[in-house]
């Protein structure tokens, strides 16, 4: 995790982000200690990547790179605002002993924001918004592990991480108004109807499926009464935390952190 | 009649991608004939895809070929970088590129791949990881060495 030192909306890639609206730095800070604090409760240890001014997205550290087995696929940024945090994020995973490896030029990779590993047997990745499809082999090949490319149509839903979670047990929480038809007959055919757990619109908007998981525990910024009914039936539970200042940017538990295991 | 042979790289047939590709030519209006397919044996295995696509007008292929890039289907302009073995420890195979400037970029797996190493390697041995810059005295008996010709370029972004 990064604390949010400099973090702000300072400009607009994503619909979620609007200049005009002001970020409480306060607020930001008590939100994110909070998480930091509930996840360490969980049984999660977390390393902190420093801060760097002018950077403001460095805090959404699940973007940083796709990172298993020590080794770490670096993310090379879509839009030009995020891509001075690249080597930032090289220098941080180098310095907690990971080889870092670099997407080809003119490639367009957004770490694990785009790359999820469900199962631990499969990488489930998007493109189309952030990441370029042809990120997709290069990440298959180098991590030995099969991965199903999904499109993702709609721009509010930019990462695949806004719209779908691996759970532990081989459960998946995700938005099917994501994807297309086409994203949807993959998923279903290697996700087994009893293990998928939809989420609604609604509940897609308020960040339900960007959330982070310890254990059994699910954290995240909001999960209505049905989800967490459901989660709970499915024998998780789930920790909402109010995350409201990273919203503003697109962002909410899962991109506010990089799963190092 | 305007036409183009296009590529695919990637998980194509798990992903449904070929078949994305191949109902967005249909809608199109336009025609297609699959000139080569190689099917990864493994679900981690990559698999490739040709296409010869034929439109009414460049316009049309046009349209198309923008609209299918998205999915990774591009036209076949380059082919991957060509290797040979080392006959033996540190001696390059016949026709073995070797360094004259960098930085440099192969392209691997239908990318331009950066290629790293430092300024003192002199060939490319192709890893299970990627092309790498190499040493001549570090050259394995057996190692795959990038040879002259296609899929080489020495100006990132050239």
């Amino acid at each position: 995790m990064s604390p949010p030192d400099h973090f702000e909306v300072c400009y607009s890639i994503n619909p979620w982000m609007n200049t005009e609206v002001r970020v409480s730095p306060e607020k930001a800070s008590r939100q994110w200690l909070t998480l930091k604090q509930a996840l360490q409760d969980g049984g999660a240890a977390i390393e902190e990547v420093p801060p760097v001014p002018g950077l403001p997205d460095l805090v959404f550290t699940a973007n940083a790179a796709f990172v298993r087995d020590g080794r770490a696929l670096l993310a090379r940024f879509r839009n030009p605002e995020r891509q001075p945090e690249e080597d930032h994020d090289a220098r941080s995973l180098e310095r907690l002993g990971y080889e870092v490896l670099r997407p080809p030029a003119h490639t367009s990779f957004e770490g694990a924001g785009d790359a999820l590993v469900y199962d631990d047997r499969l990488i489930l990745a998007g493109y189309r918004q952030r990441t370029d499809v042809e990120a997709h082999g290069l990440l298959s090949s180098r991590f030995g592990l099969p991965l199903l490319s999904l499109e993702l149509p709609d721009p509010s839903f930019y990462h695949v991480d806004t719209c779908l979670c691996p759970l532990p047990g081989g459960h998946l929480l995700y938005y099917p108004g994501a994807f297309d038809d086409y994203g949807l007959r993959v998923l279903h055919a290697n996700v087994p109807e009893a293990k998928r757990l939809e989420v609604t619109r609604s509940e897609a908007a308020a960040f339900a499926c960007n959330a982070v998981w310890v254990g059994r525990r699910v954290y995240g910024n909001q999960f209505s009464s049905r989800l967490q009914a459901a989660l709970k039936h499915r024998g998780f539970e789930p920790v909402a935390l109010d995350l409201s200042e990273f919203i503003k940017a697109g962002g909410s538990a899962k991109c506010l952190t990089l799963r190092m295991e | 009649m305007a036409s183009v042979q296009i590529e695919m790289h990637g998980h194509l047939i798990d992903s449904l991608l070929l078949a994305k590709v191949i109902d967005r030519i249909q809608a199109s209006g336009c025609s297609y004939v699959v000139t080569d397919l190689r099917i990864g044996p493994a679900k981690s295995d990559l698999s490739s895809a040709e296409l010869q696509l034929s439109c009414a007008d460049e316009e049309s292929l046009q349209l198309l070929l923008d609209e299918l890039k998205v999915h990774g289907a591009r036209p076949v302009a380059e082919e991957d970088v060509r290797s040979s073995p080392a006959p033996a420890a540190g001696v390059a195979p016949e026709g073995a590129w070797k360094r004259r400037t960098r930085p440099l970029e192969v392209l691997w797996l239908g990318q331009w791949t950066a290629v790293p190493g430092s300024d003192h390697d002199e060939v490319v041995v192709m890893t299970q990881d990627g092309p790498r810059l190499t040493p001549l005295s570090d050259v394995n008996q057996g190692d795959l060495v990038a040879t002259e010709g296609r899929g080489l370029r020495s100006h990132v972004g050239g």
